[in-house]
Order: C-alpha cells, then structure tokens, then sequence
C-alpha cells in the first residue's frame, strides 16, 4: 500500500520550500523598496559624476579662480544650466567638481575612521582589562562633545584646509567605529565559535580579526554608508562657516555661503549647491537603509 | 442547545514574496455549544492558533486574508459586523488566555493600573479624552475598581492580591501571571474563553494547577471554552469533544473519549501511538514533518506520513464524513480502517 | 542615587580629558594669537605686555593649571577679540541658546511622536511612503542650508508683507523682558507682557523649526520602527483580545514601551542641538552660544574656544544624564530589578 504512493511523494517529509539566496534577497529587497533603489541610481550618479568631473564639466576652468565678469549673476539658462556666479563663473561645473571635493573628504574619512577606530574597539572589547577600559576612557572623552562642535574646533585651531578638514573629522568619527566594533565584539565574545577556535589554539590576536571581524561586516557596511552622507553633511557646513575648505574650491557648502550674500535675487547661487548636497546625502542614506534591509534579511 | 459559536469553511491565507497563495486554513468546520468544552488538537503550525486569532478577530489582516468563511457567534457572523460591534463582543462575548504569560502584560504598568484600564473601558473600540479621565478622577470609582480587581484576583486563588496590585508583571512569577491574565479573561463574564495553549510556557506542576484552575472556573460560572493544546493528556481531562486539526484542517472531531479510544482518522492514531507511555516499549513518532502549505495541492495532507495511504488519496481533499456516533473523519479510508489507540 | 553620584565622577574625568585635549591643541596653533589680536603693526612691548598678562610665557603645565583653577572659580579668563571677561559673555549668550535648543527640541518631539506612531499604525501604503520619504529627507537636509532657505521663502516680503522676522532674538527697539530666566519667551509670560510675548515668538519660531528638522526626521523613523516592533508583541495581541479600545493600546501602552528607544536617541540629539545651534544661530544672527563659538573660531580666540568648548561638553553630558535618569523612570525594569 504504501508501496505505491512512495512513488509519487517527493520525500517523506512532503515536500520542503526552497532556500534563498543571497542575490535573490537583494533583488527583491531592491524591487520591493523603490526608494533603496533610488538610492542605488543616485550614489551611482554622483559616484560618476565625481570621477569624471572635469570632462563633463561644460567649464571646468571655472572650478578655480578664474574670473569673467561680463558674465557674472547670469540666471539659469541654456548654456550655463545653474547660471553664473558673482565673479562669472559657471555654477553647474562648480556643483559638479565640489562632488569630487566632497566625496574625498568623506572617503578619506571613513577610511582612516575605520582603519583607527575598528582595530581600537576589537582590540578593547576582546582583551578588556586595562587596555579596553583605557581605550574606551578615550573614547568617550572624544565623544564628550557633539561632532561638530569638535571638528570645528580642530579645524579652526589647526587652520581650516582641505587636509585639515580630513584630519579633524577622521579624529572625530573614528569613536563611532571604535564603539561600534567595541560593541558587537563584546556580545559576540561569548559565542561558541569563538571558543571553539581558542579551544583549538589559536592565538588571541588571530582569533580577534579572523573570526570576530567577518561578523562586523555587515554591520559596518550599512554603517560606513549613511555615515558618507553625515561626513559629506559635515563637511559642507565647515565649509559654510569657513572653517572648512577654502574659496576658491568650488566646495558646496562655501558656495552655500557666498552665495547667500546675493539672495533673494540670485537665488540660483545658494539653492543648487545645497540641493546637490541633499540629494547626495538623501541617495547614500536610502542605499545604506536598503543594505540595511538586505543584510539584516539575510541573517 | 443552539450553538454558541459556529465556524464554517474557514479558509485564511497570505500572498508570499513571490506572489503565490499560500492556504494556512484550508477550511475549518467547527461547532461551540453554551458551557461546552471543546479541545482543539494538533502539532505546532496546524492552523491551531490563526483559527483562535480569526474567532477572536485579531488577526494580522494584512498580511493573512480571511478568504471565505463564516464565524457565527450567537447567531450573527463575526466576519460581516462592523469594528465597533465586534470590538463590544470583547470581554462579554469572548476573551483570551494566552499563551506567553510572561510576556502576555505589558512591563511597564502595575497590576492594579491594567486592571483599571480593563474594566472601565472594555469593550470599546475607542476611548475618549472625556471618557478616559471621568473613572480615574473618581475616587470612589477607583475604590469600587480596586476591591473588584482583588475580588477578581481571588477568584483565581492567587495569594495576596492586595499585594500583586502594585507589582510589575516581570515581577510575578509564570504561574502567578498566568493566574492574573485568566483573572483578566474572566473580567467581562464572557460567555466563551479561548485558551491557546496557557500551560505550555509552564512548569508542568503549574501547567497542572492552571489546567484545573480554568476548568473549575469555567464550570462554574457556565462558560465554554475553546482549548488549544498539542497535548492529547490535557485534551483528554479537560475536554467534552475534541477536534483534531492538521495542516489546516479539522480532519476528525467527536467526543473525546470515544475518539481517543478508537480513532478513525490515521493522525489522530499516529498522535495517540506518539503519547509515551510508562512501559519499555520506544518510542513511536510519526515519521516527517508537517508539509509546505503550497505543495499540498489536491489530496490529503496526511498521505506523506500516511501508513494507510492509496494512491486515491492523492487526487480529492478528503471531506469531513459521518462516521458515526456524531464523529466525523476526513479519511477516504475512514470506514474501512480499524486502528488501534 | 549612588548611581548619580557615580555618573557624576564619570563626568568630571571626562571634562578633565576633554580640557587637556582642548588645551593642547589650542596650544599647538602655528602662529602667536598674541600677535593677532593686537594686529600687525603691535609694537614688541605690548606683544611682551599681552602675553605676560595672559600668562602665555608661562610653561604650558602652569598654564593648564592656571586654567583650570580659574574655570573652576568660574573665570574662563579673557576673549582675545573683544578683551572682555569670557564668563560675562557666556552667562548673556548661553540663556538664549538654551531657550533655542528647549524649543527646538520640543518641536521635534511633539512633531517628531504623533507622526511617527500614525506612519507606524496606519497600515496603508501611502502613510507608509511618506513617513519614510519625510525621516530622509528630514535628516539629509543640510541645516545651514534649509535655515536659509526657509529664511528667505518665509520672512521675505510677499504679497507686500512680512511675514517672520530673519535675524535676531528681539526687534532693536524693543527691550527684552526682566530677566528671571534669561528665556524671554518664559520672562515676558511671567511679565504678563503678552504683546512681547507674542513679538519674541516670532523670532524664535524659524530658528528652531530650521533646528528641529533634523532630529525631527530621527524621532520619527525611530519611534515608527519601534511601534511596528511592538506591535507583534504579545501583549498587544491579549489586550486587544480582551477589550481594550485599540487607541488606548497605541497612545498608553505601545508608545510607553517604544519610548526608550527613542529616548536614547534624545540623549544622541542633545549633540545635534548644540551643534546645529552653530550653524542656525549664524544664519539667524540669534545671539547664543552657538554664534559666540563660531566668532571665536573664526578669530581664534582661544580662551573663548576652549570656554565654549568646555561648555558644550558640559551641557552634552548634562543632557545625557538627564536622559539616563529618564531612562530609569520610563521603565520600572531599571528602577526595580538590581542588575
């Protein structure tokens, strides 16, 4: 009897659903959250944008100092599609190479953040003792005031540049990353895998960036996306107060600044810059909420 | 008796991320009588606690779909009443015992404080400004409220109520919360209670004093009750009929002792085989696991781990028939199997 | 209590470590702020004269010391650009600041919550959408930016009127309230001035909408995540099986319970008030903390720099312990179980 309906079944369990993939999860998450895809198109656009700057610009020697005053406070028009500034130059390609000014700072930031910070957190979370409590102790007298309030006052002190900027940002960022790791260190400390491998002899070192660093990942991934967004943000209200990159680098937030001089009749100067600002910030943020999604999906 | 609650091809289910239907409840039959007890049997994802949460209308809809059916209590189809009209059946109509007694209240209010808001404001769909203030400025309302909820608290033999007032909920232990949450239940009289399975998360000792807890009560102020278990021992104490449910569907119903001395229904044999038993004989399970809703398609859900499958199960869904006494079976081979208990 | 007291010793070494670390890098500045202050053309002797009495040739412990000893007698010593006591200045700007970021943060909580919980409890796709679309953008808006731009969009003259104030606290011929608070919108109040009450509030209103766009944006997506993570909880499901009225489920017992997330993130905000304040008291001109800073930094003025720094790191950590004890009276968990 039941000869004859083994045959026919699929298992003895009946049948089993089918297991996702990775890339099927972020397919759908993308399909099923337009705005993550939104995302995704905008961080790519200025990602490009910002790479070839320069060949894309229609007048990329305006990205300097250059000055042209038969052309200047000219509204948005056919060839100069954000108009012209107060000394004639073209917004549009300022917009377009203050991408690459605003992208560096964020990158370099989040790079020397991570590769400070992290290590730090792994290292006080997993040796404890009086090296974690120590570093932590930093850690928190850094964090002792708002981020702003700190990066302004660096910058100020150390006087306000392109590589200062980077400087007092990555000093204030790197805290986030090292309580961060600190963190998600502390709670995956216990878990068996871990003490399986310091079972199995593995030196303390080893096992603190081997098996405890692949965990972060994903954690750190959507981190270090919305916090492009913030440092781009940071960095554009330095600029705005002076204390950040100098004119005549075509900054946003300086162009922000100089432009609000001019308002309410060229209004062009101050609303393109701090809209490009936005959406970038807006585009990182929606990306980093969709990773969000896909990672934690997946686990 | 006229039924208290009837529930007729009950049919819920949900749209998965790809699109598909996916059947939870493939048709439920079920029938309530004024002071009945009946036992609702089977494994863990059964349909057990979507049909409990369907009756008592907190269903997630969405993402679940009731997709036909009807839910008769008194006479007037739960499915077709506007919120406010079923909202007002809570409490005086029907209440729950949960499961998670633990996590049953909510942590940051007193005893005492979710007692108050229970009973002054059951039944409502929405409570006013007005409304919510006049009872807690009152003080002999908060007086008369107080002495109820103690009255209420000994009701189910807890010890010291006026003391359990002011506690916080992580402050009882699992017994005395359960104790609290079937003082809750009991708060508006209902006429019915569904208990989704109240002594699981419990010591068995405990498990054992609530299980007797509820009946006395429920005996003696005249209600019914709905008992959700996957405990046949506890069906058997508690229950006048039971139904068997598996993978959606009621597939054997009657009264209890007679479907559990003689089961007609190859499940209800398989679950009763599976009950351990003092004596050296191993354990016997039935082999596999519940089937994915989706693939189930036209016949039984049972012919995989089926020892009396035929070929014949697999081409119709097996309809509840008369076997007898007032006990149905949804077996084609219902009338020819004899199986042992 | 032994818990605030501990908190406290915590903040003190952290002051401590933050005005070391104030100190040194305001020390470490290329250039002689001597020298600036007193121009290009200072002869030698009023070099020597300035920097001997602001102790600068002293040795850099001596003057770590000196510093410390004065700021904990309350003297935050001279502004090297207006040569005026720093504490007189501080005690006029910081009242105003906390007036600003008080509101602001009130603006945000009570815009912030109710759209939070109604994009978390309106199941439809469109409140859905928009709750979202609102917190990004609410939080990648850059503030100095949109301050500016509601400046203008608001306060312009259209259809021949005006319709906010744009710069300052109070109109020039106007005079401010007797001072009780230092707050005017609370002093004209307690003054029963209301026509000065109403004339205040309307410069403080564009302010601290520009503040409270940001942490306005936070609170919503956060309390909207925590609401929908109540909302499968277990007792929801009990009590609105018994019958409780489902407003009294949401409003009393989901959102006391969503709270402490959002609570946290309140601590976080305080940081962003005071910073932002930066950014909006320039573009504002409101007479606070915030713009105080940013004249000094823009001067370098490093008494004042590290004054207002040290301020700040105060306030936070105020802020945060604030909310730390909030934290333990919102949850009776904290309160009653002894870790």
């Amino acid at each position: 009897m039941t000869d004859a309906l083994k045959s026919t079944s699929v298992l003895e369990d009946g049948p089993v659903s089918e297991r996702v993939s990775a890339t099927r999860v972020a397919i759908e998450t993308l399909r099923r959250s337009p705005l993550s895809l939104v995302g995704l198109v905008i961080v790519v656009f200025v990602i490009l944008v910002a790479i070839f700057g320069p060949w894309i610009a229609p007048f990329p020697e305006d990205a300097g100092a250059s000055v042209n005053f038969a052309k200047r406070l000219k509204p948005p028009s056919a060839e100069h599609w954000f108009g012209t500034d107060v000394v004639g130059r073209d917004v549009l390609s300022r917009v377009i190479i203050g991408s690459q000014i605003s992208l560096t700072i964020a990158l370099f930031v989040i790079v020397f953040a991570v590769l400070i910070g992290v290590p730090l957190g792994v290292i006080a979370a997993y040796f404890g003792g009086g090296l974690g409590g120590g570093i932590m102790r930093i850690n928190e007298v850094f964090l002792a005031i708002p981020s702003l309030v700190f990066v302004l006052a660096v910058s100020s002190l150390l006087g306000p540049s392109l590589p200062v900027v980077i400087i007092a940002i990555s000093l204030a960022w790197w805290t986030w990353y090292a309580r961060l790791a600190y963190g998600e260190v502390l709670s995956i400390k216990q878990e068996q895998f871990v003490e399986a491998a310091q079972v199995s002899g593995a030196s303390k070192m080893r096992i603190a960036f081997r098996e405890i660093l692949p965990n972060l990942t994903s954690v750190l991934i959507v981190k270090v996306t919305l916090d492009i967004g913030y440092v781009i943000l940071l960095g554009a209200s330095l600029g705005y107060l002076g204390l950040g990159v100098q004119p005549p680098e075509p900054e946003w937030g300086i162009m922000v600044a100089e432009g609000r001089e001019q308002l309410p009749d060229a209004w062009w100067l101050t609303t393109f810059p701090g809209l490009a600002v936005f959406v970038t910030v807006m585009g990182f943020n929606l990306l980093g909420d969709g990773l969000n999604d896909i990672l934690g999906a997946r686990q | 008796m006229t039924a208290l609650l009837e529930v007729e091809g009950l049919e819920i289910g949900f749209t998965d991320a790809d699109g598909a239907e996916v059947t939870l409840l493939r048709g439920i039959d079920l029938a309530l009588r004024e002071r009945e007890v009946i036992a609702l049997v089977g494994e863990s994802g059964c349909g057990k606690s979507i049909t409990a949460k369907a009756i008592l209308g907190v269903l997630a809809q969405p993402p679940l779909r009731i997709k036909r059916g009807a839910i008769r209590f008194q006479g007037r189809d739960l499915l077709k009443l506007p919120a406010a009209a079923y909202h007002a059946l809570r409490g005086p109509g029907f209440t729950l015992v949960p499961q998670h007694p633990l996590s049953s209240l909510n942590p940051m209010f007193t005893v005492e404080q979710q007692f108050f808001d229970l009973m002054n404001y059951q039944g409502r769909a929405r409570v006013g400004f007005v409304d919510y203030w006049k009872p807690r400025l009152s003080a002999t309302r908060r007086r008369d409220t107080r002495e109820r909820t103690i009255a209420a608290l000994r009701e189910v033999s807890l010890p010291a109520p006026e003391e359990i007032l002011g506690r916080y909920p992580f402050q009882l232990s699992g017994g005395m919360s359960q104790r609290v949450l079937i003082a809750m239940a009991l708060l508006g009289s209902p006429k019915m209670v569904i208990a989704d399975e109240p002594g699981t998360a419990l010591d068995v000792t405990i498990e054992s004093q609530i299980n007797d807890l509820l009946r006395e009560r429920v005996e003696a102020r005249g209600m019914a009750m709905i008992y959700i278990t996957h405990d046949l021992g506890i069906a058997s104490e508690l229950a006048d009929r039971v139904y068997v449910m598996y993978a959606g569907r009621v597939v054997e119903e009657g009264a209890t002792h007679e479907v559990f001395n003689a089961p007609r229904h190859p499940y209800t044999a398989g679950l009763l085989k599976a009950v351990p038993k003092v004596s050296n004989e191993p354990f016997a399970g039935i082999k596999g696991t519940l089937p994915d809703p989706k693939a189930i398609g036209g016949g039984c859900a049972f012919r995989w781990r089926c020892p009396y499958a035929t070929a014949a199960c697999e081409g119709v869904v097996p309809p509840l028939v008369d076997v007898g006494d007032g006990r149905r079976a949804a077996c084609v081979r219902a009338t020819e199997l004899t199986l042992a208990a | 209590m032994r818990f605030v007291v501990r908190r406290l010793g915590e903040l003190i070494i952290v002051m401590v470590g933050l005005s070391l670390l104030i100190f040194a890098i305001s020390r470490l500045l290329p250039g002689d702020p001597v020298r600036t202050a007193l121009g290009e053309n200072a002869r030698p002797e009023q070099i020597a004269q300035l920097t001997q009495e602001m102790g600068l040739d002293r040795p850099y412990p001596v003057q770590y010391w000196r510093m410390m000893v004065g700021i904990a007698k309350g003297d935050f010593g001279v502004s090297l650009s207006t040569f005026r006591p720093i504490a007189g200045d501080l005690a006029i700007f910081l009242p105003a600041s906390i007036e600003l970021a008080i509101l602001a943060m009130g603006v945000s909580i009570l815009v912030g919550v109710p759209l939070g919980v109604m994009t978390a409890v309106r199941r439809n796709k469109l409140s859905d959408s928009i709750g979202r679309a609102l917190a990004f953008a609410g939080v990648a808006v850059p503030v100095f930016w949109f301050a500016l731009m509601i400046q203008q969009l608001l306060a312009t003259n259209w259809a021949g009127m005006r319709w906010l104030p744009t710069v300052g606290r109070i109109h020039v011929d106007r005079k401010a309230p007797p001072e009780v608070t230092g707050a005017y919108l609370i002093d004209s109040l307690l003054a029963f001035d209301f026509s000065l009450f109403w004339h205040v509030s309307g410069f403080i209103v564009l302010p601290a909408v520009a503040l409270a766009v940001s942490p306005m944006a936070m609170i919503l997506r956060l309390l909207r995540a925590s609401m929908l993570d109540e909302m499968g909880k277990d007792y929801v499901l009990t009590a609105r099986a018994n019958g409780m009225p489902s407003n009294l489920i949401t409003y009393k017992y989901m959102l006391r319970n969503a709270f402490s997330a959002t609570l946290t993130i309140i601590g976080l905000l305080f940081g962003y008030f005071i910073g932002g304040a930066f950014i909006v008291e320039t573009v504002f001109s409101w007479p606070g903390i915030g713009r105080y800073g940013v004249r000094a930094l823009q001067l370098k003025d490093f008494n004042a720099i590290v004054a207002v720094t040290l301020i700040v790191g105060l306030g936070y950590a105020a802020a945060n312990t604030l909310v730390t004890l909030a934290y333990g009276w919102l949850d009776p968990r904290l309160r009653l179980q002894r870790k």
